[in-house]
């Protein structure tokens, strides 16, 4: 069977030759274009995840959906020990997120204001880096650095005062001064123009509550072990106090970008197979039409039609498969290549991505799915159009 | 002699919207083991409708035919594949061989239907293809072989599943008549000496000649039936 069938392959070349190239070219762009979408989405959050987000984040109960000062979580620092030494927990972000009006003279804003720890960001959002005017703060400084836009709004520089006017925990009015110690070049606009920095400390006592927190962020060594570790960390807490988010959950919102950005271009790779369907469909017909006579001595001769359809779509199988190979022989060097070695944005695009934090590279991903998805859509493409032929021989008078 | 086939009242009718043609009309008859027997007529006489109708190839519209102790109408359409298989040898007019195989390939492809051993096979193929004198051009493709040389493997094609009986539908219709000579003389000593029977449609005076039976079709009727 298989040698005929192979046989059969080769008694038009040209046209089985044009079959195999359409599948061969349509597997090797989407299965390319599938690893560069994907990759550029993967490196997207990867970076967010590394200078913006956590894989996992810890907030007290109800914060989430509330995100006011009062359903803001306290944590004994013991604890957050306990949490940093765990196994591919890589960082700990501690956050105290709140609202204020921020001014100076005349001039006010509604800000947010992030208490952070100074020396953590630097490792985290480079925050350092940033420094435009003045100087970064240190861990125990009751100043503020503000972004360049909102400087520029409030007309002010480094040595000035702001005043902090916000809501403090159960009720209470939260005020303060802060001098600021710098001025910070944020990559985005919305950072620029509305956003404070202040010590973890400072913005507790803002806030009128010692050891709150808004929330925790964990970097993660390894991803694929965010299930293990938010298991391990639901383990270490009290879950009656404290809700445990992964990242998927955290920013929905970009994932879901992503994902409608994916439907876009899966949409695109459609219609391309779908040509391509076409093409395979159109050969079917060909090879099947062009038998008629031939299918029939063959019963005549004591081939059962079962037996003759499986020789037929083992011709269109093996068709389907040297044009896997050969796309495979291409696709996996190629993706292997720019998954080790990504390429590299140059120009505008590479400064905004720096000012971000962000690595300026696009790699493509160099997952087993990737390529399985490819060949099963290939194959089951091939196995539709095998419906005429196999309706054709069924019918076919001997 | 055993009778190997028998037709009774056997009837074929094909419709169309304006008329019914009667192309086989109530012929029965018997043929038996080893009989080297001609159908001969003129053109739309029913011969080759009756060999199809004999070979299981098309179904009757009444009637009956019982090879070999089957009847082969009570036969599903997968069963009567198998039984063509194991029971029945065809030469076509046209030859038919499979083009992408070679003359060895298509001795051999019924062969292989039947889930014969390999080695039985290749041997068999050897002796058939020498019987028939193509043992040189064992590798050939059929469009690298003459119509005489393709007839000639279509031969030893129908005699390789070791048949209860040969149909051919004018076997020499396409050939030259020094091949049409060679290839009836074959058959002819393959029948006396291997005592395979055959049963031939044909308008060939030749081998209306070497027939030991003839039996005449005209609108589908027996009109004679003679032995020599």
């Amino acid at each position: 069977m298989l040698k005929l069938a192979w046989r059969n392959i080769w008694r038009n070349k040209r046209r089985s030759i044009i079959t195999m190239t359409s599948v061969f070219i349509a597997l090797f762009f989407c299965t390319l274009t599938t690893a560069f979408i994907d990759g550029m989405w993967n490196q997207m959050i990867k970076n967010m995840l590394k200078t913006q987000a956590g894989n996992i984040e810890i907030h007290g109960k109800g914060y989430w959906d509330d995100k006011t000062v009062d359903n803001f979580m306290t944590i004994d620092s013991g604890k957050i020990l306990e949490l940093s030494a765990l196994e591919n927990v890589e960082n700990l972000s501690l956050r105290v997120e709140t609202f204020a009006m921020a001014s100076h003279k005349t001039f006010s804003k509604g800000i947010a204001v992030v208490g952070i720890s100074p020396e953590n960001e630097t490792k985290k959002q480079k925050l350092n880096d940033r420094i435009a005017q003045g100087e970064y703060l240190q861990e125990t400084d009751p100043g503020v650095m503000i972004g360049e836009g909102l400087a520029n709004y409030l007309k002010v520089s480094a040595g000035d005062t702001l005043a902090f006017l916000g809501q403090g925990y159960h009720g209470a009015s939260a005020a303060g001064l802060f001098p600021i110690r710098g001025i910070l070049d944020m990559p985005l606009t919305e950072m620029n123009n509305g956003l404070a920095f202040i010590t973890l400390q400072s913005a507790q006592t803002f806030i009128d509550l010692p050891d709150g927190y808004s929330g925790i962020l964990i970097s993660l060594n390894d991803d694929k072990q965010l299930d293990k570790t938010i298991a391990t960390i639901r383990q270490q807490i009290d879950n009656e106090q404290y809700d445990v988010y992964p990242w998927h959950f955290t920013m929905a919102d970009l994932l879901r970008t992503a994902e409608s950005d994916k439907a876009f271009d899966k949409l695109m790779l459609f219609i391309l197979y779908l040509i391509v369907g076409f093409g395979i469909l159109g050969t079917v017909i060909m090879m099947t039409n062009e038998r008629h006579r031939e299918f029939s001595v063959m019963i005549s001769l004591g081939m059962q039609r079962r037996k003759l359809k499986m020789v037929f779509a083992l011709e269109m199988l093996l068709m389907t498969a040297i044009a896997i190979v050969a796309s495979l022989f291409l696709t996996i060097p190629i993706s292997a290549w720019f998954h080790i070695h990504p390429i590299v944005l140059t120009g505008e695009m590479a400064k905004i991505y720096a000012d971000m934090g962000m690595e300026a590279v696009l790699p493509m991903t160099l997952e087993f799915s990737n390529f399985f998805a490819q060949i099963v859509i290939v194959t089951v493409m091939t196995l539709i159009t095998l419906i005429y032929s196999f309706h054709t021989i069924q019918k076919l008078k001997i | 002699m055993t009778t190997i086939i028998e037709t009774k009242n056997l009837c074929k009718t094909f419709k169309d919207s304006a008329q019914e043609v009667h192309a086989v009309e109530n012929v029965s008859l018997n043929i038996a083991e080893g009989e080297f027997t001609a159908i001969v007529g003129p053109s739309g006489s029913g011969k080759t409708t009756l060999l199809n109708l004999i070979g299981g190839l098309d179904n009757a519209t009444s009637g009956k035919i019982v090879i070999d102790g089957q009847d082969i109408s009570m036969l599903s359409e997968k069963q009567m594949t198998e039984f063509r298989l194991r029971n029945i040898g065809f030469i076509f007019q046209a030859y038919n061989l499979i083009p992408v195989l070679t003359a060895k390939e298509n001795v051999s492809f019924v062969m292989d239907l039947q889930g014969r051993k390999k080695s039985e096979t290749n041997a068999r193929t050897r002796e058939l293809l020498e019987a028939v004198g193509l043992s040189d051009r064992m590798d050939s493709r059929p469009a690298k072989l003459s119509g005489g040389q393709q007839q000639r493997v279509a031969v030893a094609r129908a005699l390789a599943s070791k048949p209860k009986f040969i149909l051919a539908d004018e076997p020499n219709a396409n050939l030259d008549s020094k091949s049409a000579q060679h290839l009836l003389e074959m058959m002819e000593k393959l029948n006396e000496q291997e005592k395979i029977t055959f049963i031939f449609s044909t308008h060939d005076p030749r081998i209306m000649a070497k027939a030991k039976r003839i039996i005449t079709l005209e609108d589908g009727k027996i009109v004679s039936d003679e032995y020599k």
